[in-house]
């Protein structure tokens, strides 16, 4: 705008102080100073210094109209120079501190971003860790390579036979469920074995059917559906000999695998 | 006052016009806090010397 204005003031006073008399070069590096000035941040960011810079061409081009030759305007115009390399200079500062001051509130910004990931971090840990330590208490849990293996012995969870889930075991997966939903983020792989005795065919279908009845129940109590997997494994993976009694019971079982690794959703 | 002394007296009003002007540009151009100072004492010297002149 103030551009603008003062373009106006230079075409009147070229029209009437006429084309023949020619500005001293204190005027014409005024009004170049001033187009810079006004051309940069000043406008924006040093708007006093830049009107400043304004009035004192405007007081040397007045000066300039009455008394075009004489010293009086080529001081004016000397000192309007000076304000707008002033309101220039003021403008470019200002933009520089604009610049660190926006650098320094991001960087405050990602310091305490950093401050709350590693609180974050350490709420999640004790999250897990206490979750280890609910579900210690209510099944078997073992680290292995694959992660960490929750074993719920098959006898408390399903009739012989059966697919369908005793109402005692829903309490003992609803035990489970909430402490796994303390570590919501990871990846389950819900696992159903059998003993060796019928047919493997009918084991492996058996092993499918109550991966799925775990699988579904953890989901109904609020398990991210697209985090679990069923699998049934069939007789094919023993814990304990299936001569005896107690080794079928004992491989009878379902488990339930917390992947190690935060991974994206199963697909 | 002749004309002679009066010529000198608006040439000398002239260059301290354009000091002023000078020093000032000084003190924003000046970064540190001893340069600013000095700058800043410079267009006090001045102005006092234009005030002294009028």
């Amino acid at each position: 705008m103030k551009t603008l204005q003062f373009m106006i003031i230079v075409t009147f006073v070229a029209l009437f102080a006429g084309c023949a008399t020619v500005a001293p070069n204190e005027l014409v590096n005024a009004r170049s100073a001033y187009q810079n000035a006004s051309a940069g941040p000043a406008e924006q960011l040093a708007p006093a210094e830049l009107h400043k810079a304004h009035e004192a061409l405007v007081l040397a081009e007045q000066s300039f109209l009455k008394e075009p030759d004489s010293q009086k305007t080529k001081d004016l115009a000397y000192v309007a120079q000076r304000k707008s390399e002033q309101a220039g200079a003021l403008g470019a500062m200002a933009a520089v501190k604009a610049s660190k001051d926006k650098a320094d509130a991001d960087f405050q910004k990602q310091q305490a971003e950093i401050l709350q990931a590693k609180q974050d971090l350490r709420d999640s840990e004790k999250r897990t860790a206490d979750a280890l330590a609910e579900l210690a208490k209510i099944a078997t849990v073992k680290e292995e390579e694959r992660g960490l293996v929750v074993t719920l012995t098959g006898s408390i969870l399903f009739r012989s036979a059966k697919s369908t889930l005793l109402s005692s075991a829903q309490v003992k997966l609803d035990q489970v469920v909430n402490a796994l939903l303390a570590v919501r983020a990871r990846n389950l792989i819900v696992e159903g074995h059998t003993d060796s005795r019928g047919s493997e065919l009918y084991n492996q279908g058996l092993s499918q059917r109550r991966a799925d009845a775990v699988r579904d129940y953890l989901v109904q109590r609020g398990y991210p559906a697209d985090r679990i997997q069923a699998r049934g494994k069939g007789e094919g993976n023993p814990i304990a000999n299936n001569a005896s009694p107690e080794g079928r019971a004992n491989n009878r079982r379902v488990e339930i695998v917390i992947e190690r690794e935060l991974q994206k959703p199963n697909p | 006052m002749g004309l002679a002394a009066r010529g000198e007296k608006e040439k000398a009003a002239s260059m301290l016009l354009r000091a002023e002007a000078d020093a000032e540009l000084a003190v924003v151009l000046s970064h540190g806090d001893a340069e600013k100072s000095e700058a800043m004492a410079a267009v006090e010297r001045v102005r006092q010397l234009r005030q002294d002149n009028q």
